[in-house]
């Protein structure tokens, strides 16, 4: 009976693994990339600003009551999403980065940045990298501080590293 | 007569006990549509006219398509889970097995104190130390990691009080034959002591692995990403997560701790006619 009960539970757990790595895959597959349009430093300590609106955030989906705002930077006017309750969350890879504050626990000076696209598990309020993934091939940077550190432009793989001002 | 009253009452606390795993999976089956329809009114917190559905309009699997296929949010939950209830479990074996082999073989200074201090220790609600383990936690630079729920799980009082009654009921003789054949402290214990505890080591693995795998404060109080969130948080969450995955999942996170159950349910039988016949 022993011996039918350790095969019946390894079996079971070898085949919820299986799946939780399929399901993973052909989710993460599916998800859409972030485009980073602009950056600007007009935020402490970084405001993303993303193509595609987001409702939703796809990894704990949690739906936000999102506002759009415009913003004007250098004459024009970039939209982006501001969750209303005053969580900052980071977009876990299905749509977009949110306007991320300096609450503590959340970011802070010193803290890099990064949107993960795919990795669903690998992402933490206090350390999160940009990780530019425009198919195009680069974004240009806006703010001093940016340029400082990579020379005022972003490529695919980059980290981007937050300072205040 | 008598005994249909006995009958009757048991019957009705049967039904009380299991009427909630039933709803639970028939409940299962139903689809995102169904629930809206039904369930909707409480979303917006309409209490009332709200009927119990026992028998699903259509029955769907799109519950269980969701909890295992589409989304991978329940299974990255449920191996979280695992891991934090796993370690805890382990933990836990080691130091209760040594910590009430110390208990009931040696007589050291302050033993009785210590033990006393167990018992306290044992008796307070969990909402009593979880702000000293928040401190304690914060100071080791540990919120926010899962060693903040695993460490203070292996370190449970209840686990050494277990193990040092269930020892202390090993005979002595056992003990000074092994001594006379020449075994140490610890040969004693692994060779002598632990195959005649199987069964409180089976109670005590089986009730550490379900409260462990339930819990909900302590994540709720030391992690702050709901990515880390174990199965027990994610499940709560009515209002973000689908109905249908909250009872699929619901239903499917029962099965460790049964399947854990069930693994060692002779040691646990043996131990309950064991305490009887004594």
């Amino acid at each position: 009976m022993k011996r039918i009960m350790k095969i019946i539970i390894l079996s079971v757990l070898a085949a919820l693994a299986v799946l939780t790595f399929v399901s993973r895959t052909v989710y993460n597959r599916n998800l859409p990339r972030v485009s980073i349009v602009r950056v600007t430093e007009d935020f402490v300590p970084l405001v993303l600003i993303v193509e595609t609106p987001v409702t939703e955030c796809g990894e704990c989906g949690r739906v936000f009551e999102t506002e759009w705002m415009e913003i004007e930077d250098e004459g024009e006017l970039y939209p982006y999403v501001v969750p209303r309750d005053g969580i900052f969350y980071l977009g876990h890879g299905q749509y977009a980065v949110y306007a991320v504050g300096s609450r503590r626990g959340y970011f802070g000076p010193e803290d890099y940045v990064t949107v993960i696209n795919i990795d669903i598990l690998r992402l933490n309020e206090k350390s999160a990298a940009i990780k530019v993934s425009n198919a195009s091939g680069g974004t240009e940077l806006s703010g001093a501080f940016l340029a400082r550190d990579i020379s005022g432009r972003v490529n695919n793989g980059d980290t981007v590293w937050v300072r205040e001002r | 007569m008598r005994q249909y009253a006995k009958y009757l009452f048991l019957s009705v606390l049967a039904f009380a006990a299991l009427f909630p795993l039933f709803y639970t999976f028939v409940n299962s089956f139903m689809g995102a549509g169904e629930f809206n329809r039904y369930y909707g009114a409480l979303s917006v917190g309409i209490t009332r006219h709200n009927p119990l559905r026992i028998i699903p309009d259509w029955i769907t699997l799109e519950g269980y398509r969701e909890v295992f296929i589409s989304r991978p949010h329940y299974l990255m939950r449920f191996w979280s889970s695992m891991l934090i209830s796993g370690s805890i479990l382990v933990g836990q074996l080691v130091v209760a097995v040594l910590g009430g082999y110390a208990f009931s073989r040696f007589r050291f200074p302050g033993c009785n104190v210590l033990f006393f201090l167990i018992v306290l220790i044992m008796m307070m609600p969990l909402q009593v130390t979880l702000v000293p383990n928040f401190i304690i936690i914060e100071a080791l630079n540990l919120n926010g990691t899962y060693a903040a729920l695993i460490l203070p799980g292996i370190f449970s009082a209840f686990g050494v009080f277990l193990m040092r009654q269930v020892m202390q009921a090993v005979p002595l003789s056992l003990f000074e034959s092994a001594k006379l054949d020449g075994a140490k402290s610890f040969a004693a214990l692994w060779y002598v002591c632990l195959p005649n505890c199987k069964h409180g080591l089976a109670a005590l693995a089986v009730l550490n692995f379900a409260d462990s795998w339930n819990m909900v404060e302590q994540p709720l109080t030391f992690l702050h990403s709901a990515l880390r969130y174990p199965l027990s948080v994610y499940l709560i969450n009515f209002g973000s997560v689908p109905p249908e995955v909250v009872f699929a999942g619901g239903l499917l996170s029962v099965l460790p701790v049964m399947m854990l159950f069930l693994w060692f349910k002779d040691e646990i039988a043996f131990g309950i006619e064991y305490s009887v016949v004594r």
